[in-house]
Order: structure tokens, then C-alpha cells, then sequence
């Protein structure tokens, strides 16, 4: 099931609709539903905020394959930005030093199984692997 | 679907999902609290990294007159967020 975003975070209703459909159609369970919603909207987010002149709409598709959920955020005008390379954000600093930066990206490591990243000629393609298991 | 509310008695509760499309609306009702509160996560299905930035700007703002939020009644996953973030850190969590 694959379907293309307006690059904006007004998209993100749209996008839980489209998610949520396929959770109900295949069954998904709702810690793995969670998860999933969570770092798609982290990772949708980060490809508008790194890019908020393209008019290009960005892609994602949802899939079962085996006993996984297998999700596909596509942006084929995206500058080259590894999020499974990006730094942890300071857990234990102070209050006054806490910031929002970094940690949704942090987050969805800890809640994800597998993330791979590919970028070439401006597509990148971030692929999420979660265990229907949970 | 996201709705924040301010009650007379000094509870704000959150209602649906707090997504990055929502965290001006939350930043703008946060504003209005300006002592020790309660925030009550008893109708919150969702929380975001965004939704997190709204909360931690509270936190600071409120500190530097001696107050601060408590969050309660959260559900499991987003139990699970704080606690991976390691927000029982800097917010009260019951």
C-alpha cells in the first residue's frame, strides 16, 4: 500500500488515516501501532524540515513481508542526512539544557527493530523493520 | 484530533494526539499556565518528539519562577516514551 504527501506537517492527519486503515486491515497490534506511527511521523517531519523549499511530495509505503511490518519513506529531493548515524541527544543534562532536537530520532531507535538508510542522486529511502511479534 | 484544555481548578488535560501539526495549539494553551499544574494524560492517545518539545518549553519557563508540571494517568506507550526519554528526570511523573 504506497501513497505520496504533500511535504508539510499539515499532511500528518492524512497520514495516520492511511496508516491506521492499513493497522485495521492487517491486524496490527497496538504497540507495534504505536511505534510505527511514531517514527513516521519523526521521520516524515525530518525530510520537511530538511527541505522546505521542494514541492515534491514525499512517498510512503506500508507492507507486510514475512512475519514483519516493513515501512518505506521515500523523498526523492532530500539532502543526504543518515538518521541512524545521528548523534544521541544528552539524556541526563539538566533541564535548562534539555531540548526537543535529536530526540525523536533517538526515540525511534530505541523503538524500532531495523532502520536502513540509502541516499542516492537526491532519493533518499528510509526503510523500517518491525517485528510483528510484540 | 487534538484538543488541550484549561480548567478552573489548575489541571490542563490533553485530549487525542499531540502531533508536530498540533504543538503550536499546545504551546499557545501552555502559555496561559503560569503556576504548579497538573497535566492530565488520561484522554491522550499519542504523544510526538514535537509534543515533547512543548512540554519541556513549559517546564523551563515555569522553573525560573519556581513552579512545575506534573504529568498524570499517561497510557502504557506513552509511559514508555517519558520513560526512554528519560523525562522522570525533569518532570514529576505520578
Amino acid at each position: 500500500m504506497q501513497k505520496s504527501f504533500t511535504r508539510s506537517t499539515k499532511a500528518l492527519d492524512e497520514i495516520f488515516d492511511f496508516i491506521g486503515t492499513f493497522f485495521r486491515e492487517h491486524k496490527v497490534g497496538k504497540e507495534v501501532a504505536f511505534s510505527i506511527k511514531f517514527a513516521v511521523e519523526e521521520l516524515f517531519t525530518n525530510f520537511v524540515k530538511y527541505n522546505l523549499t521542494s514541492k515534491s511530495e514525499i512517498s510512503l509505503n506500508l507492507s507486510i513481508e514475512g512475519k514483519n511490518l516493513v515501512v518505506r519513506l521515500m523523498d526523492s529531493e532530500a539532502q543526504p542526512f543518515d538518521p541512524t548515524k545521528a548523534p544521541d541527544p544528552d539524556l541526563h543534562a539538566p533541564l535548562e539544557q534539555r531540548r526537543a532536537g535529536g530526540l525523536g530520532i533517538f526515540l525511534v531507535k530505541r523503538m524500532i527493530d531495523k532502520i536502513e538508510y540509502h541516499h542516492t542522486d537526491k532519493m533518499s529511502t528510509i526503510t523500517l523493520v518491525q517485528s510483528l511479534e510484540k | 484530533m487534538f484538543k488541550i484544555m484549561l480548567d478552573n481548578q489548575g489541571i490542563v488535560r490533553l485530549q487525542g494526539r499531540l502531533d508536530a501539526s498540533q504543538a503550536e495549539e499546545a504551546t499557545k494553551e501552555l502559555l496561559k499556565v503560569t503556576k504548579s499544574a497538573v497535566v492530565d494524560f488520561r484522554e491522550l492517545e499519542y504523544i510526538s518528539s514535537a509534543g515533547l518539545g512543548v512540554l519541556i518549553a513549559a517546564q523551563k519557563r515555569l522553573k525560573e519562577s519556581g513552579h512545575s508540571l506534573t504529568l498524570t494517568n499517561m497510557n502504557n506507550h506513552i509511559r514508555d516514551v517519558f520513560r526512554y526519554a528519560r523525562f522522570d528526570l525533569i518532570f514529576k511523573v505520578e
